[in-house]
C-alpha cells in the first residue's frame, strides 16, 4: 500500500509549500510560527466543485430567505504517511499552503486536518488571497 | 409585483455603493452563484433583492393598499477586510467583526446617509415595521471560508403611482426618476420606467375611473364621466334642461351657472 500510495503521489503530486502559523491577538491576523519552518512536499491536490445556497452550515431558527448560490469547491491535499514524516511536525489548522508550481501560485489555509489509519494526511483546505 | 419594489430596490442599490466595505461590489439580485474560487468575489459584497410583498387591499385600490414588503439585503465575505491602516484578518472571529461593522455601515446609509440616491430610499421606505438578521457560514466543505447575513427589512413603501399622470418633480416618483436620469447606468432605462407610470395621459375624469377601478358606466353613474355618443364621441354640455316643478322651463346656462356659484 505504501509503494502504491508513493507512486500516485510521485505521479499526480505537486510541490507544495507548508507555511506554519500561529494564532496570536484576537482580531488580528495568524503569523509565521518561528517554532515550525515552512516544508515543501509533494502532495496530491483535487477538488470537487458545486453549488450550493449561500446558508451554509446554518441549522435551525427561521429559514433563509432569497435564492444567493455561491460556487466552491471541497479542496483536499492528500499526502502519504511517508510524505508525512518528511515534514517533520504536526500540520495544524491555520497554516497556510502555497502550490509553488502553478503560474497562479495560490494559497490556501488549512480548515481540518484528518490522518487516516494508514497515517496518510488529509488536509481541507480554504482559499486565501494571494499575498 | 410592483413599481415601488424597482424603485426602493433601486435606490437602495445606488445608495449602498460605496457606503460599506463592499465598495461598488453591491449587486442588484444574484440569480448566478457567487464564485468564492474568484478572489475578486470572495471581497466583501452586498447583494440586494425584493422578496415577498403582501398586501391588504379594500375594494379595487391595487395602488394604495398598506403592505409589507421584504427588502432582502445580504452581506458576506470570504477574505480579509483591509481599511486602511486596519485589516479585518480571514480568521472565524475577523468575519463576524466585518459582518457586524457592515451592518452598522447599511443602517448608516438608511438612517444617516445625505444624498439624491439615499432620499429616495427614505422616501420609499415610509415605515418598517421588523428586521431580521440571520446569519450564515461555511468553510471546509466548500473550499472557501465564507461568512455571511441576510438582513430582512418588512418594509411598508410608498403608493404604486397613479396610472396616466406626469410625476410631479417634487414628489418621490419624480425624485426616482431624476436621479435615473443623471446616473449614467440608470439613464437609459428612466424613459421606460416614466412610461410605465404615466402611459396614455388621462383625462381627470379617466383619472378617477382609473383610481377607483370603475367600468365607464359606473363613472358616468356617479356623475363623472362625459356625455357621449353612440360612436364615443365626446358631447360637451353648453347647458342644462331641469323639467321639475314648480318651474318647467328653467334653464341653466353656463352663463346662469356662473352667477348661481357666485
Amino acid at each position: 500500500m505504501d509503494i502504491a500510495d508513493q507512486a500516485i503521489n510521485n505521479v499526480m503530486g505537486e510541490l507544495a509549500e507548508i507555511r506554519p502559523r500561529t494564532a496570536t491577538r484576537r482580531l488580528s491576523a495568524n503569523l509565521v510560527d518561528p517554532d515550525r519552518p515552512p516544508v515543501t512536499v509533494r502532495a496530491v491536490l483535487s477538488q470537487s466543485p458545486d453549488i450550493s445556497p449561500l446558508d451554509g452550515l446554518r441549522q435551525g431558527g427561521q429559514q433563509v430567505s432569497g435564492v444567493t448560490h455561491h460556487m466552491g469547491a471541497q479542496t483536499i491535499l492528500w499526502m502519504p504517511a511517508a510524505t508525512r514524516a518528511l515534514i517533520g511536525y504536526e500540520v495544524r489548522r491555520g497554516d497556510q499552503i502555497a502550490l509553488i508550481e502553478r503560474a497562479d501560485g495560490p494559497v490556501f489555509a488549512v480548515s481540518a486536518v484528518e490522518l487516516n489509519d494508514q497515517e496518510d494526511l488529509k488536509l481541507l483546505l480554504v482559499r486565501e488571497d494571494t499575498p | 409585483m410592483s413599481l415601488a419594489a424597482f424603485a426602493l430596490r433601486t435606490a437602495t442599490v445606488m445608495s449602498l455603493k460605496g457606503s460599506t466595505f463592499a465598495d461598488d461590489r453591491v449587486y442588484e439580485a444574484a440569480i448566478d452563484p457567487i464564485n468564492f474560487l474568484v478572489q475578486e468575489q470572495r471581497q466583501p459584497f452586498i447583494i440586494v433583492s425584493t422578496e415577498d410583498e403582501e398586501a391588504d387591499v379594500e375594494g379595487r385600490d391595487l395602488n394604495l393598499p398598506a403592505r409589507k414588503l421584504a427588502l432582502l439585503i445580504e452581506i458576506g465575505l470570504a477574505t480579509r477586510v483591509e481599511t486602511g491602516a486596519i485589516e479585518i484578518p480571514h480568521t472565524d472571529a475577523g468575519l463576524e467583526a466585518a459582518l457586524n461593522l457592515m451592518h452598522r455601515q447599511v443602517m448608516r446609509v438608511f438612517l444617516a446617509s445625505e444624498g439624491a440616491w439615499p432620499d429616495v430610499l427614505k422616501d420609499f421606505t415610509v415605515r418598517i415595521d421588523k428586521i431580521v438578521s440571520r446569519r450564515m457560514a461555511d468553510a471546509p466543505e466548500k473550499g472557501a471560508k465564507y461568512a455571511a447575513r441576510q438582513i430582512v427589512l418588512s418594509v411598508d413603501t410608498l403608493a404604486e403611482p397613479d396610472f396616466g399622470v406626469e410625476p410631479d418633480p417634487d414628489n418621490a416618483w419624480g425624485r426616482l426618476l431624476a436621479a435615473m436620469e443623471t446616473d449614467p447606468d440608470l439613464s437609459g432605462f428612466a424613459p421606460l420606467v416614466r412610461e410605465q407610470i404615466v402611459g396614455e395621459t388621462l383625462t381627470p375624469w379617466r383619472l378617477v375611473e382609473a383610481q377607483l377601478g370603475l367600468t365607464r358606466s359606473g363613472v358616468a353613474a356617479i356623475g363623472l364621466a362625459p356625455l357621449v355618443t353612440e360612436d364615443d364621441d365626446v358631447v360637451p354640455v353648453t347647458e342644462i334642461l331641469v323639467d321639475a316643478v314648480p318651474d318647467p322651463d328653467m334653464v341653466l346656462t353656463e352663463a346662469s351657472a356662473d352667477e348661481q356659484g357666485q
